[in-house]
């Protein structure tokens, strides 16, 4: 192992700059601007960001893909521009989706030819494939093409590839993508283990619960900026003060009545008699809940604020717009 | 470098499966015994059986170029629009080494045109044509498949830039025949052509080969070889030049995963 790499940062990232030409002549499209990020060794850590807010762009940064337009990052100490060689073998990235595997090729085989391309033998790279397979849950698959796939297997197939070079750093890109809950619940587990055996996780997700439940940090990127970088449990404290009520079946002066009640945000009309309401306190869901069923209303439910309404709260409102 | 050789390795492996998988990727070699078969029913009907070699070593040479260029090509466009392209731009192999394995496999496959159209002449025409010169022929054919490849690693490079350059890529093949005297010696060309024609490994192969048909002795042997050669590891050389430079430059432009 290098010098650098040893108590250096597993992921650092500084005054980050990446911009995308756009259509004929017109400005330059910042992805990243001035971004910095910092992860230690073993640490799992969450980037939350809307669409288009940069966290593809930083991750393929990361990975090779992308050179940045200024600013530096680095993996283990190593520069990914003037070290690349060097980053490579100790990165591993798992897209989100379908790409990046040969759909006609099976599940083996497509480890096989990736294991290759870390630099192993073929005995070795079929002991890899082997292991692997089995342990995100493909092993009786494992002969089958990845055309016949579901999309939560070839998701499984992702994050298999990303392991196969053994990285030090794990890059992963909404690695729960067309995964069903039983499915995302194994991948929390696949993910401590990874934390247990001392590698890094750079994870991009929009799922606000997983990233509370999985990361050691969280960071909320937006328009290509570092926002805040946060405890987890702050994200859960948002996921409680923000908690709304939908019920159906609400006359009008009753939605009145319960936007008077403390820690009610706003009540919002979804519908004939539907109702949203939004409470901005820990706690304020309850006597909104005491008061509709009181009132007859049983057809209710709650739910956590979706990332979106986080965000707003977290920057002010500039509205569900994509960025121009 | 130490992942080159299993990538070398794995993308061969890769690009057999491929064959298998898509028959429609031996295309070629199903069209070439149709041109042997053309181009020996006029030197026989004209009365030129001295030039049935010219006839049959045709259409394997050309089945052999066309191929290493066409699918090498495909098979960029095809990891392009997969994804692949990028996520093999995350590894520590170098994507040069990767189109040679698939480049090395297509160029393997592709040399069954000669069997098929010395074939044909068995079968179609009763005509046999002996290699006369067995070593002379085998290391020829070697070189020239060296070289073969080397031009489909280039080639598929370029295809790395993007999608534009897909257009040329037919029309491509036609002038690689002419200047590798393919089916014309290229000493039969107006005069420009042969100059230029002698700058690309493959003019020097075909002649060689004909050569290796035909009885009498195979003037200056070895320097023509190493004309091969050498302008075979020219080739080789730019492709992979060409392959790290392009790679960087998607890296710069964001595009390695546009189809
Ligand atoms: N290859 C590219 N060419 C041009 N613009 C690009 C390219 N890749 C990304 N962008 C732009 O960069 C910005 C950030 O995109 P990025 O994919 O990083 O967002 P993201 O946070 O991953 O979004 P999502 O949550 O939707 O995946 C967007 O405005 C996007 O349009
Ligand atoms: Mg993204």
């Amino acid at each position: 192992m290098s010098l650098t790499g040893i108590d250096a940062p597993a992921v650092e990232v500084r005054a980050l700059v990446r911009d995308f030409a756009t259509a004929r002549g017109g400005p330059p499209r910042r992805a990243l601007d001035a971004f910095n990020l910092t992860v230690a060794p073993g640490e799992v850590h969450g980037l939350l960001g809307p669409n288009g807010a940069g966290k593809t762009t930083l991750c393929k940064i990361l990975s090779t893909i992308l050179l940045p337009t200024s600013g530096t990052a680095r993996v283990q100490g190593l520069d990914v521009v003037t070290d690349a060689k060097r980053v490579r073998p100790l990165l591993g990235i798992v897209f989100g989706g379908e790409r990046g595997l040969y759909a006609r090729m099976t599940a083996a085989q497509n480890l096989r030819f990736w294991a290759a391309l870390y630099g192993h033998g073929r005995r070795e790279g079929r002991r890899r494939a082997a292991e692997l397979l089995e342990r995100v849950g493909l092993g009786p698959r494992a002969n089958e093409p990845v055309e016949t796939f579901s999309r939560g297997m070839k998701q499984r197939l992702h994050l298999a590839r990303g392991l196969v070079g053994d990285p030090r750093v794990l890059v992963l890109d909404e690695p729960t993508v067309g995964m069903d809950p039983v499915s995302a619940h194994e991948f929390r587990d696949l993910v401590e283990d990874l934390r247990g055996e001392g590698r890094t996780v750079l994870l991009t997700t929009h799922d606000m619960a997983e990233a509370e439940a999985l990361c050691d940090r969280v960071s909320f990127i937006d328009g290509g900026r570092l926002l805040r970088c946060e405890d987890p449990r702050v994200l859960g404290e948002l996921l409680s003060r923000h908690e709304r009520v939908r019920a159906a079946g609400v006359p009008e002066a009753l939605a009145a009545r319960i936007a008077d009640l403390p820690g009610v945000e706003r009540v919002r009309a979804t519908g004939p008699g539907a109702v949203l309401v939004e409470t901005d306190r820990g706690g304020a869901a309850l006597p909104v809940l005491r008061t509709l069923v009181e009132a007859g209303v049983t057809d209710v439910s709650t739910a956590p604020p979706t990332l979106e309404e986080v965000y707003l709260h977290l920057i002010g409102e500039r509205g569900m717009a994509v960025r121009p | 470098m130490s992942a080159a050789l299993p990538a070398f390795l794995a993308a061969a492996r890769t690009q057999l499966g491929e064959f298998r998988r898509e028959p429609g990727t031996l295309l070629m070699l199903v069209t070439a015994p149709f041109f042997a078969v053309i181009l020996l029913s006029v030197t026989e009907h004209g009365g030129r059986a001295d030039l049935a070699a010219y006839a049959l070593l045709a259409p394997a040479v050309m089945t052999s170029v066309g191929m290493a260029v066409m699918e090498a090509g495909e098979s960029i466009f095809r990891d392009r629009a997969s994804g692949v392209l990028e996520a093999i731009m995350t590894t520590p192999a170098p994507l040069a080494a990767v189109l040679s394995g698939r480049v090395a496999a297509i160029t393997a496959v592709s040399l069954l045109g000669i069997g098929e159209c010395w074939l044909v002449g068995a079968l179609g025409f009763g005509v046999v044509v002996a290699v006369a010169h067995p070593l002379v022929f085998a290391l020829t054919l070697a070189a020239a498949a060296a070289g073969i490849a080397a031009t489909g690693v280039l080639l598929a490079a370029v295809f790395v830039v993007g999608r534009n350059v897909r257009s040329f890529q037919n029309s491509l093949t036609f002038p690689l025949y002419l200047l590798g005297g393919a089916m014309v010696p290229v000493a039969f060309l107006p005069w420009g052509f042969e100059a230029l024609s002698r700058l690309f490994f493959l003019s020097w192969a075909t002649d060689l080969l004909r050569d290796s048909l035909s009885p009498g002795p195979v003037a200056a042997f070895w320097p023509r070889l190493g004309a091969v050669l050498g302008l075979s590891a020219v080739l080789f050389a730019a492709g992979f030049w060409l392959a790290h430079r392009l790679v960087r430059r998607v890296r710069r432009t964001g595009t390695a995963g546009f189809a």
